[in-house]
């Protein structure tokens, strides 16, 4: 019996919408797994340094010399904010497949907010605003201080989606209106369905979302279901990615 | 190091009420007028927000399309 798209869509349930295939390995503390380099850091102003080299990518990685939070009697954390650990970034970065690593340039721990959470705060009526991460054009990803403690997938699914909108611009052009498009509108049309509501939103999204599970899942019998819910797209990806691992 | 310039205009869109409205830069702090791209200060003349899970993520582009820079929401707290 064959199902319907829909029907394909409903039976791959919830993990199409809303709960991606996430990135193994929740929050572990410890040095992150062989095969990851840390170098020794260089002290610069009120930050440190590494050299942080993953799957043959070396990335700089600045880290802010930040105090520790407090812990009243009764256990709870007050005081200053904290940030993810070097260890928890290599551990994130050693999670990315190369076609991510291969669009980031260097990570930066912020020792303060985003200057524009006030704004954004305002600007979306939502008055608890924090950014937790901001990946710019160069390949610069910024991550900023919370009150809470944040696993390391958080860092690794949020980089796979949005370097996929790093490499679909280099591969493809700003315009998702242009020709160079064409061949993924095509196969999101062909396709049917939509791997997830926010893909729904523009051209641009529906990469970004489809391919962070295309390489999220790579190597696991998920990915063969995913394969057959959306191989238009996914043969796409077959020839985007052969193409960015031969030019190295 | 100069003062940049910028065209004068902002449009915000929200994606997910369908909504659009312009503003003047010099209504909106630097931080979101202007993107750093390799040391400059880019104008930032589009903003591109929707919601993601329980994150909103906003969109800076330049006159020319180009995505300088995403911004993503930290999640809520979880048990």
């Amino acid at each position: 019996m064959s199902l319907s798209k829909r029907d394909q869509a409903q039976a791959l349930g919830s993990v199409l919408e809303g709960q991606r295939p996430e990135v193994q390995d929740p929050l572990v503390q410890g040095p992150p797994e062989s095969g990851v380099r840390i170098s020794k850091p260089t002290r610069e102003g009120g930050f440190d340094s590494y050299q942080v080299t993953v799957k043959g990518h070396t990335l700089p990685v600045r880290m802010p010399k930040m105090d520790p939070p407090s812990t009243s009697q009764n256990g709870s954390v007050y005081g200053e904010r904290t940030n993810h650990t070097i260890d928890e970034v290599a551990r994130a970065l050693s999670q990315l497949p190369p076609e991510t690593l291969s669009v980031l340039t260097r990570v930066e721990l912020s020792a303060t907010r985003n200057p524009s959470d006030d704004y954004w705060a305002q600007e979306y009526n939502t008055p608890d605003f924090t950014s937790y991460m901001t990946c710019g054009e160069e390949g610069l990803v910024t991550i900023y201080p919370q009150t809470y403690p944040l696993g390391t997938e958080d860092i690794a699914e949020t980089l796979i989606h949005e370097a996929g909108h790093a490499w679909s611009f280099q591969q493809w052009g700003n315009d998702p209106e242009a020709k160079a498009w064409s061949p993924w509108k095509a196969a999101a049309e062909k396709d049917g369905i939509s791997i997830s509501n926010y893909a729904t939103n523009s051209p641009t999204e529906d990469v970004s979302e489809t391919s962070a599970v295309y390489l999220a899942t790579r190597g696991t019998p998920e990915h063969e279901r995913f394969r057959q819910a959306f191989p238009a797209r996914f043969a796409v990806l077959d020839q985007v990615f052969a193409g960015m691992k031969a030019a190295g | 190091m100069s003062v940049p310039t910028h065209p004068g205009k902002i449009v915000f869109v929200d994606q997910d009420a369908g909504t659009e409205q312009v503003k003047s830069a010099d209504q909106v702090p630097a931080s979101v007028a202007f993107a750093s791209v390799e040391g400059s200060q880019v104008p930032v003349t589009r903003i591109v927000s929707s919601v993601r899970g329980d994150q909103r993520v906003i969109h800076s582009y330049d006159e020319g399309g180009r995505l300088l820079l995403s911004t993503v929401q930290v999640r809520a707290q979880r048990d």
